[in-house]
């Protein structure tokens, strides 16, 4: 598919299409551009490689710890000023402006920030740091990993005797997953920092309303719900990369392949395994979405 | 990955160092001048749009590339729109009938559907699939200097290739917005009337359809137009300006994905506000 995309970019563009079309271009590889083969293909490659890294991860010789608190402080570092301006702006815009708005009228603004806070732990704040992780961390390691692979780097360390799984995926998988935890908290911290400093003044209520109603509401079962959620994503997020980055082929097209297809793929799966994994948990805990207060 | 072709290692770990070199200067570079790349952009993308007025000579490779980005994003488009609308349902039925305003869950997602989340997935699609895939084969093609043999040959690239694009991607917008807006509801009926069965069919789409208005949508449309057009100059501009190896590809893209998704952020926060700020255009208090 990118290729022919590409071709159309060499030639000039009168039937460029259809003279390009039997250079390489392969059925196959026309239905592997699809978003849709590119998942299926990718949860049968992360099924066979996710336990054999979980595996590594966990067998005795573990040197994995000091590269992986250096990936995770990268990846935290790169996504931070992105996940700020993004969840600043978004609880501003619909948080407060919109719903608060939509609260005020409806006469229950004190009620409002209990809303917001379960709101944003469940759904939104899990969105917007998910989505930044896997575009922003996720699209790097799928380019870093590419780029090695076509460079004939991860040729090299074999041949030099260096194990690629344990010194170079392992690592980083673990730190998507350490900084998945990180920038989940931020993205907790993030929107209520912003609701508490313009709200007061924007509705008119005193401060204290809003700290009790998020002393309130604030559960356990559902920040631990949270960050096993994140755990999973982020885990999701790094293997996506890394298969991808493993099986790149070609030049230049090749990496920039890679890179779009792990974002797609990463971002079609944070939306699957979300919206299913809330319908379940919500049907074991119907209780948790109780607004107390 | 244990890999069984050994090529000659001396060769490899020679070439190595020399080969990243360069990158990292250059990644220093571009870091240290983020104000001056912002710069740039302004200027590449008023270039861009004043190089649009031309495009339409070449109106059928406009077409061929709006054929190409249906083909491959309306049903991700689609599903991602399914799977947010599982959510927002979700959350809102299970939210409102702990209060016992369960009936009334159609509220709660005809609302959500037209000012807030349609425009939020539309962005990540777009930035995700569209623009990674502009940036991707324009860095390519930069790269292997097909762009430059364009320039030789007379033609210019800011009006066949920049331009193009950009109209190609525009032409999409409104078959997107249909798009987005069936994906929600049906995500959102298929979860409270079929997985959940938390509504009966005809209470659920009374709801919905009585808070959802044709303003709403246009106000959607209008909003993905503003969208889709910073975007693809983003993705445009990180496309034409990489320079380098393979690696240097890539990190067009993931650089272009990070200025993507802010602005997808910022803009879907910026009309939200923009079209339903004070006047909430709804039928209670008023």
């Amino acid at each position: 598919m990118m290729s022919n995309v590409e071709g159309g970019v060499t030639k000039p563009p009168a039937g460029a299409a259809r003279a390009d079309k039997p250079r390489g271009v392969t059925a196959h590889e026309a239905f592997e551009g699809s978003a849709v083969f590119a998942s299926l293909r990718t949860a049968y490659d992360t099924a066979m490689l996710g336990p054999r890294v979980a595996r590594l991860a966990v067998k005795p010789p573990i040197r994995w710890v000091g590269d992986a608190i250096i990936e995770a402080n990268l990846n935290v570092r790169r996504c931070f000023i992105p996940l700020l301006i993004s969840q600043a702006i978004w609880i501003i815009g619909f948080g407060i402006l919109n719903f608060g708005e939509v609260a005020f009228t409806l006469g229950v603004a004190d009620r409002a920030p209990g809303g917001v806070f379960v709101g944003f732990t469940r759904e939104v704040s899990t969105w917007i740091t998910m989505m930044i992780l896997a575009g922003i961390a996720g699209s790097a390691l799928a380019a870093d990993i590419g780029a090695r692979k076509i460079r004939e780097e991860l040729d090299a360390m074999a041949v030099l005797g260096v194990d690629t799984m344990r010194s170079l995926i392992v690592p980083r998988v673990m730190g998507m997953v350490y900084a998945a935890l990180v920038l989940g908290l931020l993205g907790l911290l993030i929107p209520i920092g912003c609701y508490y400093i313009i709200t007061p003044a924007f509705l008119e209520y005193t401060p204290a309303v809003y700290r009790e109603s998020w002393y309130l509401n604030i559960q356990p079962v559902d920040l631990l719900s949270t960050f096993f959620k994140h755990a999973v994503m982020g885990f999701f997020i790094a293997m996506v990369a890394c298969q991808r980055g493993l099986a790149t082929k070609g030049g230049a097209e090749g990496v920039g392949l890679t890179v779009t297809q792990s974002v797609v793929v990463s971002f079609f799966g944070i939306w699957m395994f979300n919206s299913v994994y809330n319908i379940g948990f919500l049907t074991i805990f119907p209780d948790l979405l109780v607004l107390k207060g | 990955m244990t890999a069984p072709p050994p090529p000659p290692p001396s060769a490899a770990a020679t070439a190595d160092p020399t080969a990243s070199e360069p990158e990292q200067v250059g990644a220093r570079k571009v870091h240290s001048g983020f104000l001056h790349e912002m710069g740039e952009l302004v200027v590449f993308s008023g270039q861009a749009i004043v190089a649009m007025f031309g495009t339409p000579r070449y109106f059928s490779e406009v077409l061929g590339l709006t054929a190409r980005i249906v083909r491959r994003t309306s049903f991700l488009l689609l599903a991602m729109n399914v799977f947010l609308g599982f959510s927002v349902a979700t959350f809102g039925f299970f939210f409102l009938r702990t209060i016992g305003a369960g009936d009334f869950v159609g509220v709660f997602t005809g609302l959500l559907t037209q000012r807030q989340v349609s425009m939020t997935m539309y962005g990540y699609v777009l930035s995700a699939s569209i623009c990674c895939a502009i940036t991707a084969e324009l860095g390519a093609a930069k790269i292997q200097q097909e762009i430059d043999a364009y320039e030789s040959t007379g033609v210019d690239p800011m009006q066949l290739i920049v331009g193009a694009r950009v109209l190609a991607v525009m032409m999409f917008v409104p078959l997107a917005t249909v798009i987005s807006l069936i994906g929600q509801n049906l995500g959102n009926y298929l979860d409270i009337v079929v997985v959940l069965g938390g509504n009966g069919s005809q209470q659920f789409l009374d709801v919905t359809f009585s808070v959802q208005s044709m303003i709403g949508q246009i106000y959607t449309l209008i909003t993905f137009f503003f969208m889709t057009l910073p975007c693809v100059l983003v993705a445009c501009f990180y496309g034409m300006r990489a320079s380098g190896g393979p690696a240097d590809v890539g990190r067009a893209v993931a650089k272009s994905l990070m200025i993507n998704l802010i602005l997808v952020h910022v803009i879907s926060a910026f009309f939200g506000v923009f079209f339903y700020g004070r006047n909430l255009n709804i039928p209670i208090g008023d």
